[in-house]
């Protein structure tokens, strides 16, 4: 049985567990923390643009050469099984499909899943939406504006004001407040018959990401039977919700014991054994193939000082084009903070088969690498998200369970 | 805002100086304009040390240029004593061996005697007098100085938020009848036959106008040679860049003199809710408007604090910023040698009756520069009112009411409150107490600088803002940690909401708002920066 050890306990080094795991590995993920994924919007992106998602990934990967979806242009075929088995694990915090999406600014965006709350706002052809603001809360109250520019983009789409906060006493709620307030049954129908009065001329009523935090397919059904209408959540920005019930989500399902989740930090990697730091101190962890899914910066995966490093293979760095170490960061910057940019695309390069390639370019048998540490990827320019993650994750685990080389 | 037939003087130009001497000026009943092409502090005045310090640097050399700032410096405190806070300064001098030698002992002293001369001027601005402290002394005020010293001199300086400073001059000079153009670039002058300047021609919202004045002051700092052109005179500078870096914290509760490596005194001092590093100075003829900060700038900074203060790389540098100073050309001395003198030139002398141009000079005394050159222009006009600048407050500066009382009274929490009270005085009060009618002003809009909706509204309503990055000159907005990751978007709602912009304005807004922020992260984006980037760059993907 080989024993795989994956690096890193985000959405990429999840899926490569269970990856490993279901291909019959024995497995342990060490994870330091919440990382990236406890910071996202509720939709798992595959790439941008609508339509299927193998469809959609081959597009981005026709588009951009160096990006890990051309460098695995013949497994994109697995894509559908990778965020199956993401939704399966997750169960039942993700949809069985996906759509298009309502961000925090008014702008749509397709994802091939969504959390369940957030699919019930995707929008569907032919519907009239009415987005929901609170007139006590500012920070929740753009609706005007997120309607005004849907109904730039041809969705038939107004606004509502609602006064389910207007009797709360306390006002500047923080949105993870107002969920727990909303896990309340009572207060979920509370919120549903501020819909009901305000009578909104809707086929749907688009809230924010915060219809509860335990459960919040079953909060969201009581609002939309108290409000007599059908609702459904946005995308979130800053601070998320939904990245805290993902968070939570895939807490729940590290802690099935045959991952053998490890609260830690991988100090040093090693052909055979990891050093992890812990809380109760250091620990040797030995293994046969070791998956790298360590994220990028948020992560840690990717250090940028004077020059761009990955910390724990001692792997080259490069973005899409070509090698990045020994060049200045700063010549590496864009001129725009959004659009592409070459030092977020920065990462390790790998083979068809996940292996990472050294300085020589020649694969690393004993790793494999997935997820944002990934060179020529860069979430915020070429929208490839969660699904990223999980494709890459996916095809890293199985290839890390049919052992080294 | 439709301009009047014809002013008694149009000042060009929304720095300190020129927001000062058009308070100036409307205060003494001349009908005034000022016309600035950006924003209110958008350069020099905004990005400077934030310090009205009487310039301890200039007393070797011109001792009546500290002597002036220090007198002025006295009159700010009394005119917004909201907007200061005290910085004490730590001197401390390193030695090589395990014992100070004599040599280092010595030049201990001659800092001492320098800072003890400067104590002499230290009354005029209720400044403390040095004071000489031992090694164990220094490192119990300031854990974080190296333990290799011979010991320490202190001083003491004020700090001020610069962009309220010029805010403040600018809505008192409203307040006495000027007009404020923002966003209005000169693009021309009206001249007469014979030269005399008549007033200017002026561009706003790609709309043209004139304002005509009998005076026109060009108190545009590093631009004034370009506005000088337009007339077809000269205005000789030897502009001087100066860049700082601002830190995610306050890493020391006293500013720290260091040495950079070409032997120049560089600081890290706490200012508001973070620490500062600064400055560079050096000659630079390039585009104001565009001013570049390099890796070896910011490299050099450090390496200078970190010789005395280690620690300092532990810190998260949140962005770099750079201004021009308008120095008076001078050849044959180094920048920092340079006379921080100012000048009033009459353009009469070369064929531009009617023109005058303000430069030089420094942010601690730009209150006398304006009262001199008010004196000049009224002068000019045959008007002799007296100045009052000096004991009338601006706007807020009447009183610092007590913070936790209006937090008991308004039901905010004391630090929110006390930012709101540091940024507007005795305003405070009724900024806050607008969330007794309208509960959703309470909430929290920029968490790092503690900015409220009911701080926001007002500036955005009653201080002259129209983009999002005004809106950051008023209140701090986006200017901590996060650099706006946080709140832009929901600033550049509220914004849009308050002046019915549409969605495509909207994003426009936004988007330049990250731009301006992205220009001052670049040069510092490494290391644990890099993790913050990556997540703002997500969360704003969708501002094409």
């Amino acid at each position: 049985m080989t024993r795989v050890l994956v690096v890193g306990g985000g959405v990429a080094g999840l899926t490569a567990a269970l990856a490993a795991r279901e291909a019959g590995a024995e497995v342990a993920i060490v994870s330091r923390g919440p990382g990236a994924s406890a910071l996202v919007s509720g939709a798992v992106e595959v790439a941008p643009g609508g339509g299927p998602p193998v469809e959609a990934a081959r597009a981005l990967a026709d588009r951009l050469p160096g990006h890990p979806y051309a460098r695995l242009r013949d497994r994109l075929g697995e894509l559908p099984g990778a965020l199956s088995l993401l939704r399966r694990s997750l169960s039942p915090h993700l949809s069985e499909e996906g759509g298009r999406f309502v961000t925090p600014l008014g702008g749509v965006r397709p994802a091939a899943l969504a959390q369940v709350s957030q699919a019930a706002g995707a929008i569907r052809a032919g519907e009239r939406i009415a987005v929901a603001g609170f007139r006590h809360h500012p920070g929740l109250s753009a609706s005007e504006r997120i309607a005004e520019r849907l109904a730039g983009e041809g969705i038939a789409a107004s606004s509502v004001t609602l006064d389910w906060l207007d009797r709360v006493e306390r006002l500047g709620w923080t949105i993870f407040e107002l969920a727990r307030l909303l896990d309340d049954p009572a207060e979920a129908a509370r919120l549903g018959e501020s819909i009901r009065r305000a009578k909104p001329q809707a086929d749907r009523v688009l809230l924010p990401a915060f219809v509860g935090i335990e459960r919040p397919e079953q909060s969201l059904k009581l609002v939309s039977e108290a409000a007599g209408v059908a609702c459904g959540e946005r995308l979130a920005g800053l601070p998320t919700l939904p990245g805290l019930r993902l968070r939570r989500a895939m807490d729940r399902a590290l802690g099935a014991p045959e991952l053998h989740p490890v609260a830690g930090e991988v100090v040093e990697l090693r052909d055979g054994h990891a050093r992890v730091d812990r809380e109760s101190g250091e620990e040797e962890l030995r293994f046969d193939v070791a998956v790298l899914a360590s994220g990028k910066y948020v992560g840690g995966g990717i250090r940028c000082g004077r020059s761009f490093v990955e910390p724990l293979g001692g792997l080259p760095v490069h973005d899409g084009q070509g090698e990045l170490n020994g060049r200045a960061p700063e010549r590496l910057l864009a001129d725009a903070p959004c659009g592409p940019c070459p030092a977020f695309e920065a990462g390790v390069r790998i083979d068809g088969s996940s292996r990472p390639l050294d300085a020589t370019g020649a694969p690393v048998a004993w790793l494999r690498a997935a997820g944002a540490v990934l060179a020529g990827s860069d979430f915020a320019a070429d929208g490839a998200g969660l699904g990223l993650a999980a494709f890459t994750g996916y095809l890293a685990g199985r290839s890390a369970a049919a052992g080294r080389g | 805002m439709a301009p009047r037939e014809s002013y008694d003087i149009l000042v060009i130009g929304g720095g300190v100086n020129g927001t000062g001497t058009a308070r100036d000026c409307a205060m003494r009943g001349l009908a005034t304009a000022l016309v600035e092409k950006r924003d209110v502090a958008s350069g020099a005045s905004g990005a400077n040390s934030g310090m009205i310090h009487g310039g301890i640097r200039y007393l070797p050399a011109d001792p009546q240029v500290t002597r002036l700032s220090c007198i002025d410096s006295g009159y700010i405190q009394k005119i917004a004593p909201h907007l200061l806070f005290r910085i004490p300064f730590i001197f401390p001098m390193r030695r090589k061996g395990p014992r100070p030698s004599l040599v280092e002992k010595a030049y201990l002293y001659g800092a001492e005697v320098v800072f003890s001369m400067y104590d002499d001027y230290q009354p005029f601005k209720r400044g403390k007098p040095s004071s000489r402290l031992s090694a164990e002394e220094t490192r119990a005020l300031e854990p974080g100085i190296r333990p290799d010293i011979v010991g320490a001199v202190t001083t003491d300086e004020w700090g001020i938020d610069p962009q309220r400073l010029c805010v403040a001059n600018a809505l008192s000079a409203r307040a006495h009848g000027a007009d404020v153009f923002l966003h209005a670039r000169v693009v021309g002058f009206v001249r007469a036959s014979d030269g005399r300047v008549l007033g200017a021609e002026v561009e706003q919202d790609g709309r043209r106008f004139v304002l005509r004045a009998r005076v026109v002051l060009n108190a545009s700092g590093p631009w004034s040679p370009r506005v000088a052109a337009l007339a077809g005179v000269t205005v000789k500078l030897r502009p001087g860049k100066g860049v700082h870096l601002t830190l995610d914290r306050r890493i020391s509760n006293y500013g720290v003199i260091c040495t950079a490596v070409d032997g120049r005194q560089i600081f890290v001092y706490p200012h508001e809710q973070s620490s500062i590093i600064g400055t560079t100075d050096d000659d630079y003829y390039g585009d104001p408007d565009h001013i570049p900060i390099t890796r070896d700038e910011v490299e050099y900074l450090f390496q200078g604090i970190e010789s005395i203060f280690p620690s300092i790389r532990r810190a998260r540098v949140v962005r770099a910023w750079a201004g021009v100073r308008p120095t008076l050309w001078k050849y044959g001395r180094t920048e920092d040698a340079l006379s921080r003198e100012h000048a009033l030139i009459d353009h009469a002398d070369h064929g531009a009756p009617g023109l005058y141009s303000l430069v030089g000079g420094k942010l601690a005394s730009y209150r006398v520069m304006a009262e001199e050159t008010t004196d000049v222009l009224s002068r000019a006009l045959h008007r002799f009112a007296r100045c009052r600048t000096h004991e009338e407050p601006l706007p807020g500066g009447e009183g610092v009411p007590d913070v936790a009382e209006l937090a008991a009274e308004h039901r905010f929490p004391e630090w929110t409150v006390s930012r709101c009270v540091y940024r507007h005085g005795k305003l405070a009060d009724r900024i806050l107490a607008a969330a007794h009618d309208e509960p959703w002003l309470r909430s929290m809009l920029c968490p790092c600088e503690q900015v409220t909706y009911a701080e926001a509204v007002w500036c955005l309503r009653e201080e002259l803002v129209r983009t999002l990055s005004d809106l950051r000159r008023r209140c701090r907005l986006g200017m901590g940690p996060c650099q706006g990751a946080d709140c832009a978007g929901a600033a550049a709602q509220l914004l849009a909401r308050e002046r019915r912009l549409s969605p495509g304005e909207t994003e426009r807004e936004l988007r330049v708002f990250l731009a301006e922020r992205w220009s001052g992260q670049r040069p510092v984006l490494a290391g644990e920066s890099m993790g913050q980037q990556e997540i703002t760059r997500a969360l704003y993907r969708e501002t094409p």
